[in-house]
C-alpha cells in the first residue's frame, strides 16, 4: 500500500486504476537505474514491455472476454508476461479440453477468469518488484529459499501441464489465505483427490508408477508457491508410499478409488480424530482457575481451549500477538465469540503478564527428532519468559507433524516472509520506512518459524499421549514400524 | 485398615506393588469368571481395593497396570477360556518373577556407581536402596551414609535399623539438616514410589528439596527405582499429584499433610532400574514401548 502512496506522489494520480501498476513499475525502473549499471538497454526493453502491457491491459478492460487473450499473448513477446500468458493459457485450455471436470468446477473458474486480468496486471508490478528486490538479501539467511512475490510461479506452465485445482491451491497458499500447517495440508490432499480422480492411466504405463510421476510437477509447483511445511511434506511422502504399493494388476478405477478412501483416512485419523484426542487430553490438564497465555493462532490451541469451556472449566485466556501476521485476533475472535474470558496484549508485554499466568499452551509447525519444537517466530521468547517465571509450557502436536530432521537453530531452515510486511507502520507522520529499497544500509528481515530447545517445553500434547519433548525419536520410530 | 495393613507388609521385605500383584495371581486363579470381560473387570476391581489399603498407592497402582498390560498383551483370541486363565497365569507369573529379580538386577547395575570412601546421603527408607548399597559394601566398598529421619513418620529410623543389621554405618540426620550436609556429600540416592512419564519422581515427601540442593551444589542425584514403578502420570507440579495419592488414608493426624511430593526430571541425574541406567527422558521411551 505504501509503495503505491509514493508513486502515486511521484508520478502524479491517473484516473484509470488499471494502468497504475505500470506506472509503478516505471517508477521502480528509475530506481533500478540509479543503482545499476547497463540500465538504458534494459530500460528500452523495460519501456516496450510496458507499454504492451498497458496496451493489453487496456483492452482486456475494454472487452472484458477471455477469448481475445490467447491471441493477445502470442503477439506479444514471451518476455514480460509469460506469467499471464501461463495463467490464462491454462484456464482456457482447461475449460475447453476437459469437458467433463468443467462442472466440477466452474464456479471457480468464472471467479478465475474474472480475477485473471486483474492478476496478470498484477502479477506484472510484482515481477518488477522482484527484479529490485534480487540484490536485497540478509547475509546470514541467503541460503534460504528467497522471498519473491511469486510472481513467476505460473510462468513456467505449459497449457495442460497443471491442472486448475493445483492452480488455484498455489494461488491460495502464496498469498496466504490457506495458511497454517493443518489447513494447508488438508487443502493440499483435497487437491490431490481431485487429481487422482480426473487421473487415467496413459496406454501401456502401469498406474502405481505414473501416477507418482504425474504428481512430481504438481508437488514442484506448489513449492515454488510457497516452501512446504513439514506436514504437507510427510502427507506427500505418506501418498507416495501408498501409490507405489498398489499392485500393477489393480483396475485403474478400484485403485483410484482405493487411494481417494486413503486419503479420507489419513485426513480423518492424523488429523481430526488426533486433534479431538488431543483437546480431551488438554481438557484434562486445564483446571479451573488456570490463566492460559496462548501465542499468534493455532487450530488445535482454539479447539482445544472451546472445548475445554464447553466442558464448564471456568479459566481465562491471555491471547499474545505480534506483528506483522497480527493472527492473534483471529485466536481472540474465536474464544471471544465462545464467551471464554480474554485477555489481548502485545508481544513486547509478555513478561509484564507472565507473573500471572499458570499455564502456557502453543500450536507447533512441527517436532525435529531432538526434540525442538518448530513454529510461529517468538515461540521461542515466549517459552523462554515462562521458563523464567515458572510456568509450565505445553505443546500441542499432531504425530503427523512429527519430522525426521535434526535442526538447533533457526538459521538451518526457515521460510522468509514477505519484508515489505514488515514496513507499514500506520502513525500519524506517515510511513516512515515506504522508501526502504531506496536505502541501501537498510536490510529487513521477515522470518516465518523459530525453534524452542526442548528444555524450555514441560509437556507435548499428542494423540499418541502426553509426552516430553525428547520422545520424538521413539514415536517416529514406531509409526516407520507401523508402515512397514 | 491397620490390621489389613499389616497383612499386606511382606515378611520377606517385599515391595508393596510385588505383594499387590502376587494377590492379583490369587484373583484370577481363584476366579469364577467365565468371561474374559468379566475376569478383566474383577482384576480392575481388585486393584483398586489394594489401591485403597496400601500406603505407597503410586508404586501399586504402576505395579498392577502394568501387569495387567503385560498379561493382556499376548493375543488371546481362538482361545478357550480355561486356556486364556492358564495363559495369564503363565504370563503373571513371568511377570512376578522378573519383578522379584528387579531388586537384585538393580544392585548390580549401579553397585558400581558407589565408589570407595563415598558419603552418600539417603531419604527415609527404601529397600532397594538398602540392597545397592548392601552390594556396594559386599563388593569391599567403604561407605558413609547420611539418612534424613522423614519426619513425618520417621520410617529413617527403620532405615537406619536394617542399615546397622548389614554392618553399614551410618547417622540419622533432621530431614531439615539436608542443606547443611550437603557440602559433605557426594552422592544423593533415592527410591520412588512411582516414576513418572516426564521422568520425574513421585516419592516419600522431602525429596524435592533435596534434590533442588543436589543440583544447586552440584551433587549428583540418583534414583534406584524399579522399572514397574513406571506410571503413566504426568505432573506438572505438585498440585497435579492426585489427592487421593498425596494424602495418607490411613493416619489421620497427618492427613492435613501432604506425605509425597514430586520431583520434576531436570534435577535427576539418572535412574538407576532393572532396564539399565536410564536419563529421565528414557523412562517416557520405555512406556511408550509398553503402551502404544
Amino acid at each position: 500500500m505504501s509503495s503505491k502512496e509514493s508513486e502515486e506522489k511521484s508520478k502524479g494520480s491517473k484516473k484509470d486504476p488499471k494502468t497504475q501498476p505500470q506506472r509503478q513499475k516505471g517508477g521502480k525502473d528509475g530506481g533500478g537505474s540509479a543503482e545499476g549499471s547497463g540500465a538504458s538497454a534494459k530500460e528500452a526493453k523495460e519501456a516496450k514491455k510496458k507499454l504492451k502491457a498497458e496496451r493489453r491491459a487496456q483492452k482486456k478492460l475494454e472487452t472484458g472476454s477471455v477469448g481475445s487473450v490467447p491471441s493477445k499473448t502470442s503477439q506479444t513477446g514471451p518476455v514480460g508476461k509469460t506469467g499471464q500468458t501461463g495463467l490464462t493459457g491454462k484456464t482456457v485450455s482447461g475449460g475447453v479440453s476437459c469437458s467433463e471436470s468443467k462442472k466440477d468446477i466452474g464456479g471457480s473458474y468464472n471467479i478465475e477468469q474474472v480475477k485473471s486480468t486483474a492478476r496478470a496486471v498484477h502479477l506484472l508490478k510484482e515481477k518488477s518488484i522482484s527484479h529490485s528486490e534480487d540484490g536485497r538479501q540478509v547475509p546470514l539467511f541467503s541460503h534460504l529459499h528467497q522471498y519473491e512475490r511469486r510472481s513467476d510461479f505460473t510462468t513456467s506452465l505449459s497449457p495442460n501441464l497443471i491442472p486448475p485445482s493445483v492452480v488455484r491451491l498455489a494461488v491460495l497458499y502464496s498469498q496466504g489465505i490457506i495458511c497454517g500447517s493443518n489447513a494447508r495440508c488438508i487443502a493440499m490432499l483435497g487437491a490431490f483427490k481431485k487429481v487422482i480422480k480426473e487421473y487415467t492411466t496413459p496406454p501401456q504405463k502401469i498406474l502405481s508408477r505414473d501416477l507418482e510421476v504425474t504428481l512430481k510437477p504438481y508437488i514442484s509447483f506448489l513449492i515454488s508457491s510457497r516452501p512446504l511445511s513439514v506436514s504437507m511434506g510427510n502427507a506427500i511422502k505418506w501418498l507416495k508410499l501408498k501409490i507405489t504399493k498398489i499392485q500393477p494388476n489393480t483396475p485403474e478405477n478400484e485403485a483410484k478409488q482405493e487411494l481417494c478412501k486413503d486419503i479420507d483416512e489419513y485426513l480423518q485419523h492424523r488429523v481430526s480424530l488426533a486433534d479431538e484426542v488431543i483437546s480431551a487430553s488438554c481438557c484434562k490438564i486445564i483446571k479451573d482457575h488456570d490463566v492460559i497465555l496462548v501465542y499468534a493462532h493455532s487450530s488445535i490451541v482454539v479447539k482445544s481451549l472451546i472445548d475445554a469451556h464447553n466442558k464448564g472449566l471456568k479459566f481465562r485466556v491471555i491471547v499474545v500477538d505480534s506483528r506483522p501476521k497480527l493472527e492473534g485476533q483471529q485466536t481472540l475472535r474465536r474464544l471471544v465469540k465462545e464467551g471464554i474470558p480474554c485477555s489481548y496484549i502485545f508481544f513486547n508485554a509478555v513478561s509484564y503478564i507472565m507473573k500471572e499466568v499458570s499455564k502456557v499452551l502453543l500450536g507447533a509447525h512441527s517436532l525435529l527428532a531432538n526434540g525442538y519444537v518448530m513454529s510461529r517466530i517468538g515461540t521461542a521468547t515466549i517459552s523462554l519468559v515462562a521458563k523464567s517465571y515458572n510456568v509450565p509450557v505445553l505443546v500441542c502436536c499432531e504425530t503427523y507433524k512429527f519430522s525426521e530432521r535434526v535442526q538447533a537453530d533457526a538459521f538451518v531452515s526457515n521460510e522468509l516472509g514477505d519484508p515489505n510486511d514488515l514496513v507499514p507502520i500506520n502513525r500519524r507522520q506517515g510511513n516512515l520506512l515506504s522508501n526502504w529499497k531506496d536505502l541501501p544500509s537498510l536490510n529487513l528481515l521477515n522470518l516465518t518459524y523459530d525453534v524452542t530447545s526442548p528444555d524450555l517445553v514441560a509437556m507435548v500434547i499428542t494423540e499418541e499421549g502426553n509426552l516430553p519433548c525428547t520422545s520424538v525419536p521413539v514415536i517416529l520410530r514406531l509409526s516407520q514400524m507401523n508402515i512397514t | 485398615m491397620a490390621a489389613e495393613n499389616s497383612v499386606i507388609e511382606d515378611p520377606k521385605g517385599h515391595s508393596d506393588a510385588i505383594v499387590a500383584i502376587e494377590k492379583l495371581l490369587e484373583v484370577i486363579k481363584n476366579s469364577e469368571a467365565g468371561t474374559m470381560i468379566r475376569l478383566t473387570e474383577e482384576i480392575k476391581s481388585a486393584t483398586k481395593d489394594l489401591i485403597e489399603m496400601e500406603l505407597s498407592k503410586v508404586s501399586v497402582s504402576s505395579g498392577c497396570e502394568l501387569f495387567l498390560r503385560f498379561i493382556t498383551f499376548a493375543s488371546l483370541e481362538q482361545l478357550k477360556f480355561e486356556d486364556c486363565r492358564s495363559l495369564l497365569l503363565k504370563r503373571g507369573n513371568l511377570f512376578l518373577q522378573k519383578a522379584f529379580k528387579s531388586r537384585d538386577k538393580i544392585a548390580e547395575i549401579g553397585a558400581p556407581f558407589i565408589r570407595d570412601n563415598t558419603t552418600i546421603l539417603v531419604h527415609s527408607r527404601s529397600r532397594v536402596v538398602l540392597r545397592l548399597l548392601q552390594e556396594a559394601v559386599s563388593n569391599g566398598k567403604r561407605i558413609k551414609i547420611f539418612i534424613t529421619a522423614s519426619n513425618i513418620d520417621n520410617t529413617g529410623i527403620t532405615m537406619q535399623k536394617f542399615l546397622k543389621e548389614s554392618g553399614i554405618a551410618s547417622k540419622l540426620i533432621l530431614d531439615s539438616a539436608a542443606g547443611y550436609l550437603m557440602e559433605k556429600v557426594d552422592l544423593v540416592m533415592v527410591g520412588a514410589e512411582g516414576v513418572a512419564e516426564s521422568g520425574g519422581i513421585i516419592n516419600k515427601i522431602g525429596t524435592y528439596q533435596i534434590a533442588v540442593m543436589a543440583k544447586t551444589l552440584n551433587k549428583p542425584f540418583y534414583v534406584v527405582a524399579e522399572s514397574f514403578k513406571f506410571v503413566r502420570m504426568f505432573p506438572l507440579n505438585q498440585d497435579d499429584l492426585p489427592n487421593t495419592e498425596k494424602y495418607s488414608s490411613v493416619d489421620s493426624a497427618i492427613t492435613s499433610h501432604p506425605v509425597i511430593d514430586y520431583t520434576p526430571p531436570c534435577y535427576i541425574t539418572l535412574l538407576i532400574t532393572d532396564l539399565g541406567v536410564l536419563t529421565p527422558s528414557a523412562v517416557s521411551d520405555e512406556l511408550i514401548k509398553l503402551y502404544m
